[in-house]
């Protein structure tokens, strides 16, 4: 009986979106878990050796926050592996593979001649960006 | 309290919450946010950048997985995110305009009215194993909003079609602005949505939702960034515990009944219905 049961390949076929996108897709999510989740560890464990005697009120009145976008400072705190600057770099990451992904269905759409569906996709990959880079420092 | 202390609770926390998060389709940032407010003592502000961080830790874990099962419907959720992150766009703006009146505490109770609502109409369909075979609307049908997926447990290929896109697309519209609003996955609607207004089967519902909420999360990231409310040492060992979490959960989720994960969202969905409108009266 268990020779019969179905497995992932008796799934049919979708032209634009076919076996090999979906592992694609989940190679590059996989890797942007593995980045952030180091990188966060590796900020986390830093963060606490450098100062084990923090306490959290002065945490939440001292921690600087990077906004959005504001790379040459984050690369500077980089440079000299301040610990939550390591952390941001993971976030960015995971904001990055995000991105990435919707980038990647607008490619498959356009690939598989859904152009309606592709310049939804491409409208969401915009609207991301300036989310980012145009409403986030407005609100700042 | 050391931040040693509240770091090794947070990690313990966050872990459940990813795990419940992964398997329902939200983000475990409807839990991590009032227990660090209520608990830790964590301003509301930066609980919300925390638990913004924590969606989409959860979102792009469990993509990995779901997607790898081909759980996610990826023609769906990519179409779906037109909707939501226009709304998650005006949502975090209006909070922005909303921050000096007394709207917000009201939008609270009227949320957590509309997800008390909702909850009649899923217990209505515990039994449902699988929704029933019948023909989507005309966009759904252009649009061949439908595919299969692999039911492990009752060992076949479960075709589906997508069937009220319009009413898909209000609820998810909705979702976006609500998850800028509160800054959080919103994956409760978007789980009603898939699943009450398309007629998804229930995992392929949640796994579809914990996709699409990590590109509505990114949406409101950048303005919370913006604003200083994403404190990098609170984020994460939520972002590390939620990602172990969810990692559990995604890895249990294809062994589960349609039925038992519906149990476990209209579960979740009540207490949630009842924490938002708890925090809105407290509030006003």
């Amino acid at each position: 009986m268990s020779g019969a049961d179905p497995t992932l390949e008796s799934l049919p076929d979708d032209p634009t979106f076919p076996p090999s996108v979906y592992e694609r897709t989940a190679r590059l999510l996989r890797v942007g878990v593995l980045v952030f989740f180091l990188l966060a560890f590796v900020g986390m464990i830093a963060a606490l050796a450098q100062n084990p005697s923090e306490t959290v009120s002065t945490l939440l009145s001292s921690t600087p926050a990077v906004g959005f976008g504001s790379f040459g400072s984050l690369w500077a705190r980089l440079v000299v592996l301040e610990p939550t600057a390591v952390i941001t770099l993971g976030i960015y990451v995971m904001v990055a593979v995000t991105i990435a992904r919707v980038v990647y269905a607008t490619v498959d759409f356009y690939r598989g001649r859904e152009r309606l569906l592709a310049a939804l996709s491409g409208c969401v990959v915009v609207l991301l960006i300036v989310g980012l880079f145009v409403v986030a420092p407005f609100v700042h | 309290m050391l931040v040693l202390v509240l770091v090794l609770a947070l990690l313990a926390i966050a872990a459940g919450a990813g795990f419940l998060g992964s398997l329902a389709g939200l983000g475990g940032g409807v839990i991590l946010t009032p227990v660090l407010v209520l608990f830790f003592g964590v301003p509301f502000g930066f609980a919300v950048g925390v638990s913004a961080v924590s969606v989409l830790a959860t979102s792009t874990t469990t993509g990995a997985a779901y997607v790898h099962d081909r759980l996610t419907d990826l023609r769906i959720g990519n179409f779906l995110q037109i909707a939501t992150v226009p709304g998650a766009l005006i949502g975090a703006t209006a909070t922005v305009i909303l921050s000096h009146t007394s709207l917000v505490p009201v939008l609270l109770i009227l949320l957590g009215v509309v997800l008390i609502a909702t909850v009649p109409g899923s217990i209505a369909m515990r039994h449902e194993e699988q929704p029933p075979e019948v023909g989507g609307d005309s966009l759904s049908r252009r649009l061949h909003l439908s595919g299969d997926y692999l039911d492990r447990v009752h060992r076949r290929v479960v075709r589906y079609q997508g069937q009220d896109t319009t009413e898909a697309l209000e609820v998810m519209f909705g979702a976006g602005i609500v998850a800028g609003l509160f800054g959080i996955g919103s994956g409760v609607l978007k789980v009603l949505a898939l699943d009450r207004a398309l007629r998804l089967p229930m995992k392929v519902s949640t796994a579809t939702s914990n996709f699409m909420m990590g590109v509505t999360a990114t949406a409101g990231v950048g303005v919370l960034f913006a604003g200083g409310l994403v404190l990098p040492l609170l984020a994460a060992p939520v972002a590390i515990g939620t990602t172990l979490g969810s990692y559990a959960g995604s890895r249990l989720l294809p062994g589960l009944t349609n039925q038992l994960i519906r149990w476990v969202f209209i579960v979740i969905l009540v207490v949630l219905a009842a924490e938002t409108i708890v925090r809105g009266a407290f509030s006003l």
